[in-house]
Formats: C-alpha cells, structure tokens, sequence
C-alpha cells in the first residue's frame, strides 16, 4: 500500500493541514446537525432537529421538551438540557421532569444535587428499575452505604438476570457495613453462584473476602470451586500457592509451584506468563526459605 | 433473554440418541419422516452454535399464519426424520428457541421450521469443529460488520456492505462465511425491536438463516434515556411516540438486544462463564472470541471491575491459537468520534478500554480486537502499551518495528508475527469497522498515528484463519480488498 494512500477520504475531503480539516470538519459537522459546537452523533443531532420542530409547532408540549432534553443530554449539551428540564419545571409536570434532572446532574457528576431529583421521583414510583439503577450508584459512590445497598437490594430482587457487577456492588456493601458484614456478602455471592454457575468475578471476590479476614483454609476451598478451565492454568496454581504460604503451608505450597513451573515451560509465551513465571520463581525461595531458613530453591 | 433450555436437552438429546446424525445410514429408509409444514418465519437466526449443538430462534410467518413451533433437523435435507423433531420455548417477546443438541462436529445438517419432511436448501448450518480443531477445510472465515444499523432510517448501505461481501466470497474460493460478528448500532436509532427487524433480520436474511450471529452491544442499542451514557438495561427507553416500537415487556428485559439475542452466560460454547448476556466468550475451531459490553458494564466501577476480571480469567483459560476481541467503543480513533475526547462522559467507555482493557489484551495474548463507533475504517499497526492520548504515540516504543525501524505494515515482507521480536505474543491490531452502514466525519489530529491505515469507505472485515497464518482484509462495497495484513504463528 503506498505511503500517501495510507489515509484517504473522499474527494469532498480533500488532504489538508490538520488544522484546516478540523476547520471544514467541525462546519459540516454543524451545518449538518444545526446544533452548537459540541456535536456528538449524527442521530441524536437528528433527533434534537425533529424534536425542534415539533416543539415550534406545538410549544406548550412537555413531553416533547423532556424528549429533547434527553437528547441534548446525549449530546453532550447540558446547558440546553437544563433549560427545557426548567421549562417544563415551571410549565408542565415536574415529577415528571425531576427524572431528567436527575440523570442531567448525575451525568455531570453533581451528585449531592441530583439524589433529591431521583427521591422524589422514587417517592412516586418506587419500583422504578431505572430511576434506583442511578440513585443506587450514586448512593454508593457518595459514600451513603446503608441506603445505597438497600437500593441494591430492591434492584436485584425486581431483575434477575442483572450482571455481576450489580452482585459485587452489593457485595461489597455489606461486607463494609458492620451489622451486615462479611458473611451475608458471602452468602449472596453463593446464592448468585449457585443460581448462575461459576461466574468467576463472585467466586474471586468471596476468596478476597476470606482471605482478608485470615480464612485461609477457606479461601483455598473457594480457589478449588473456580471453573474447570481456570483450575487447569499456572495463574491457579500459583494463586493456591499463595494461599497455603498465607496459612503457613510452604511444603504444600511447593508442588503447586512445581506444576506451575511446568505448565508455564510449556505455555504460551505472554507477558503474563513471564510474569507469572517471575512469581513463580519468588515464591518458591519464599517457600524453600520457610521450610529451611537460608536455602534457595532454584 | 435466555430461557431455561436444559428440558429441551433432554428430549432433544433422549431423541437424537438413536438417529444422532445418522440419518443417511440404511436404518432411515424405514424411519419415518417429519410430517409438519415448513413455516418461513419473518426473523429465522442461529445462535451459539457449537461442535455438537445450536438453537434455532424465529419469529413470525411470512405467509401471515400461525407460527412454528418446532423445527425437524437431519444431514439428509430429502429426509428429515420424525425422531429429529424438537419443539421450542417460546420467550415473553414472542421468540421460539429450538435447541438441536447431539450433533456431530463439523457437519453439515438441514432444517426445517415447522417440522417438513424435506428442508430448503437456504436453511442449514455447518457445526463446528471440535474445539482446538480445524474444519474441514482447514480455514475458518468470519465477517465483521460494525454500526450497520442503517437500514431501517432507508439506507442502502448495509445492504452495499453485504453485497460487496458476498462479491468477495464469489472472488476468493466461494468459502461462504462460518461467523458473522456484529460491533454494535446494529439497530438505528434506538434499538427497538422493529429497528432490530429493519436493520437486522431484512438486510442479513439469507446469511443469518446459515450462519450464527454474535453481536456486541452499542450505544445505539439503548434506546433514548440519555442513551450514549445509559448504565443499565434498566435504564432503556425509547424518545417518540413508539412508532418505531418501545421497550420490550415484562418480566423480560426492557432492551430488546438483551430479548432478540440468546448469548452465553454458562460458557456454553467454551470460554469462561460470564453470569450474563452482556459480555461472553466462545471458541469456534482454534479461534477464541471474546465480546465485550462497553456500553453498560464499561461504565459502572464494580460492573466494570466485574467484567475486567472475567476477561483475565476468561483470557488465562484460554489455549487456542488465536484470540479476537470485540467490543463497541474504539480505543484508537479520529473518525466520527476522537479518543482523544470523552465528549462530556459520553465517550467515557474509549478511556476506559484504552487504559484499563487494551493492557489486558496485551498481556494475555489477544491478537485482534475489533471495534466500531466511528463511521470509518481504521486499522492500526501491530501495537502495544499505549494507554493514553494519541500524540503520545511513539512507534519506537508500542509498535512492531521493520528492519528499517519503522512502524510495520503487517503485509508482505512485513507481515506480522505472533510471538514479535520482543520474544512475546504481546501485541494486537485494533481495527475500527464503524463503517457497515454509513461513513461521515473525520475528527481532529485525523489520522490517528497508532493506525496504518485509514478509510471513509463503506465496507466490513474478512478474516480468513487457520493454524499458522491468519489474514484479516477490508472489503469495500465491490467486493475489493483495501487493506489487509497477516499474522503468522
């Protein structure tokens, strides 16, 4: 392929310095869209173009001002969002309204203002899926851990078939609670593992769990409940070796080492591996000096 | 929404545990034949299918009548057995799941929904190799099309892309394709079920009736709640007044992606188990594929971390010869979107991957990964460790060299190598094939120094691989390569 072919553009886009070519670019992106310099996707200029005329011809139409300023939230206009969310504040429905709002203040990150617009939203649908999915991660990420969990909570019990995430999330919340605590994250990571099969991220996170709290032996157990596939690679090995070094187990450490050893002589030639090989070798002289103060393995 | 299909694997396994593939032997002259009425539903794809099993999923009947209910399968499309027959679930959105287990690896069966006696010859599927396994002729072929969802806002050009596609098939040895991966915006605008219909099942018809589909999820697969920065399924709705449909019904998800596809959640079809529909992984032959939901998961920390520490996991496991990534978000790009700005949160998930995900990658052998997003074709040189903003590129450092120290084309005598000259398999091509359905723009900086290569051409992505050598080609609409490189091992 030549060089100078590398690149190309249609002809209406001629080569230019770069500058110029953001120039004509950033001009066809507006003519196009008819909408400010933040112009984000082609659709959502679209929408906000429909949504505007309609809104020309019937401007006391809420609806359609809470449309467009969803729209004008995905397309990185907030400003523009925030006035018709007003607009329909003071004209139309505010609960209606106060969802946007929410999402708008979340989306910009003011957390601390945007909870009162999800509450009194939730206040009068509190099974709203949606409206808890964003006040529970903001409750969570404000550091409101009782009520961010209970929103966890309703979510998980309203939706089956969410990802981990919401499962490691909740999780976590009550491992960090007091009254709560430990055991009841790990029973939820059980119920959610024993309804979904060996979902990897749940077990891991109990092993962590375990192994923070110097359940050692238990933590092993975990390591061994980990899927079929992942109990066949070096990774497994070692980890398990960490473990029994943890409990302090060096002699029962060392076959596992051993194996790794093998495996990774024979494995694919990844940078984790490498690195895996290097802890390998790590561990063993931690494991050798353990069981014989003074000796190195290797 | 996956339904509950182990029932069904009984029955279909209990059934087939005497005809199991044996159709043609002499026990069939005297076995009787199915005896349903062959229904062409208005949506008819294969999911996850797998060296000895594949669901069947439709919707509809063309002809306006009543739906199927079960489909009859068989390597003799003349003779469909009776024993073969297997009912479907039918899920909340109105979709029937047959899945035919049982089979043989790296067979050729016919199918008949609604359960005739004979099958049409556009509707059968090839399983896969047993795992780590070649096919039979030795190459696996994938099409890749990405933010092809144009057709239903009237755009002829998915349909250009598909074209050109079957026109580079005529041209290189007929091999039809053995998958068909989808990078997300399959469905304009919204994601509804009729756009899905539109843009999806109307455009790939013929295609989706032979050969399974893996999507990965878009922005524009989330409705309009602030759709581009929506973190949840909960989260989807639509904007209008629902003439291009709403969220799907109860108690199955609201987002009809979730409802039309049935993904792996139990590494059903290999890879690692990943508890949800959002993000799996599966092995067809010696390819490892990973999808990943950038558009949700990407953008909560603990879905995130959940999801980062399944792809380690999912990636340790793995021990097939080649791994291809895709996810919707690209980590390198100047088209229509910049990774060099997160627009304000919505293009937070390209940080995201870039600095979180593309070191995985890495470290763990990936060898492609595949994006969209953009509305262009970009396609980067074999590259490593660069996690931040495009002027920090330097080829000396993240790119493969040549022997004149420059940056590697990937073609010719530059061709590629998977353990590098490093001495590890640490690197990976990114491309972006955001241009299945339209190109538009070009951003700022245009074009990024970490790709080769760059196009606003419609067009998709062959991948022809198979033990030793892999070559991954840009089609046009014509069916014409404009670029490509190889990777040996």
């Amino acid at each position: 392929m030549p060089g100078d072919a590398r690149h190309r553009l249609p002809s209406l886009f001629p080569p230019m310095k770069p500058s110029l070519l953001f120039g004509l670019t950033v001009l066809i992106a507006l003519a196009v869209a008819n909408v400010g310099p933040t112009w984000a996707d082609a659709a959502v200029a679209e929408r906000i173009q429909a949504l505007s005329a309609q809104i020309e011809q019937l401007p006391d139409n809420q609806a359609l001002r809470l449309q467009r300023s969803l729209a004008y939230i995905e397309n990185n206009q907030p400003d523009l969002a925030l006035a018709d969310i007003r607009t329909v504040e003071i004209q139309g429905d505010a609960l209606q309204a106060a969802f946007a709002h929410g999402i708008l203040l979340f989306q910009t990150g003011d957390y601390a203002v945007a909870r009162p617009y999800f509450d009194r939203y939730l206040q009068a649908y509190p099974g709203h899926a949606g409206a808890l999915d964003y006040r529970a991660r903001l409750l969570r990420d404000t550091g409101e851990k009782r009520l961010a969990l209970a929103d966890y909570e309703s979510l998980i019990a309203l939706n089956d078939s969410l990802d981990p995430g919401y499962y490691l999330a909740t999780a976590r919340l009550l491992a960090e609670l007091p009254d709560r605590g430990v055991d009841e994250a790990l029973a939820l990571l059980d119920k959610r593992i024993q309804q979904r099969g060996l979902i990897t991220p749940l077990q891991r996170y109990a092993v962590e769990l375990e192994k923070n709290r110097g359940h050692f032996q238990r933590a092993i157990q975990r390591m061994a409940g980990l899927d079929t596939k992942l109990k066949a690679t070096p990774q497994w090995q070692v980890e398990v070796a960490e473990l029994l070094l943890l409990a302090g187990k060096p002699d029962e450490a060392l076959p596992y080492l051993t194996v790794a050893k093998e495996q990774l002589q024979w494995g694919r030639q990844t940078g984790a591996n490498r690195e895996l090989l290097l802890n390998v070798h790590r561990l063993q002289d931690q494991a050798q000096h353990a069981i014989t103060p003074g000796t190195n393995s290797r | 929404m996956r339904k509950s299909i182990i029932p069904l694997l009984l029955i279909t396994s209990i059934a087939l545990a005497g005809c199991n593939s044996d159709n043609n032997n002499n026990n069939n002259a005297t076995a009787a034949s199915c005896a349903g009425t062959a229904v062409n539903p208005q949506r008819l794809y294969l999911q996850q299918l797998g060296p000895h099993s594949v669901i069947i999923k439709w919707r509809g009947n063309q002809n306006g009548g009543a739906e199927a209910d079960n489909v009859c399968f068989g390597t003799d499309m003349e003779k469909l057995l009776q024993e073969s027959q297997t009912t479907a679930t039918v899920t909340a959105t109105g979709h029937s799941e047959a899945l035919l287990s049982g089979l043989q690896a790296d067979t050729t069966y016919y199918y008949s929904v609604g359960g005739a006696a004979v099958a049409d010859a556009a509707h059968s599927f090839r399983t896969a190799p047993a795992p780590g396994e070649l096919p039979g002729d030795s190459n696996t072929r994938i099409w890749i099309v990405g933010d092809s969802g144009t057709a239903g806002k009237g755009s002829p050009a998915a349909g250009q892309v598909r074209d050109g596609f079957e026109t580079f098939v005529k041209n290189h040895g007929n091999e039809p394709a053995d998958l068909f991966l989808m990078l997300g915006d399959n469905a304009y605008n919204q994601g509804t079920d009729i756009e899905h219909q539109k843009a999806v099942f109307d455009v790939y018809t013929k295609l989706l009736a032979t050969t399974p589909v893996w999507p990965t999820i878009g922005n524009h697969e989330m409705g309009s709640l602030g759709v581009s920065m929506s973190i949840s399924p909960n989260a989807y709705a639509v904007l209008g007044d629902g003439a291009s449909g709403g969220p799907d019904p109860a108690p199955d998800s609201p987002m009809p992606y979730l409802n039309i596809f049935t993904l792996p959640t139990d590494g059903e079809i290999g890879g690692l188990p990943s508890g949800t529909e959002q993000y799996y992984s599966f092995d067809y032959a010696n390819v490892h594929i990973v999808s990943l939901d950038t558009q949700l998961s990407m953008r909560d920390t603990d879905s995130r971390a959940a999801m980062l520490q399944w792809l380690k996991d999912d990636l340790i496991a793995n021990s097939l010869d080649w791994t291809i990534v895709i996810f919707h978000h690209p980590p390198y790009t100047k088209g229509s979107h910049d990774s060099d700005n997160e627009l304000g949160g919505i293009d937070q998930p390209i940080f995201a991957i870039r600095e979180e995900f593309t070191p995985i990658f890495e470290q763990y052998g990936v060898d492609l990964a595949y994006s969209g997003h953009s509305h262009i074709y970009e396609r980067s040189y074999y590259i490593k460790g660069h996690t931040a903003l495009s002027d920090t590129f330097d080829p000396a450092v993240n790119a493969e060299l040549n022997d004149a120290g420059d940056a590697a084309s990937g073609q010719g005598a530059e061709a590629y190598t998977q353990i590098t000259r490093d001495g590890t398999d640490d690197k990976v091509v990114y491309t972006v094939a955001g241009n299945g359905g339209q190109v538009t723009i070009t951003s700022a900086g245009f074009p990024h120094p970490a790709n080769f290569f760059s196009d606003l051409e419609l067009g998709s992505v062959v991948i022809d691989l198979d033990a030793d050598r892999l070559e991954a080609s840009f089609v046009d609409i014509n069916g014409a390569v404009l670029d490509s490189f190889i990777i040996t091992r």
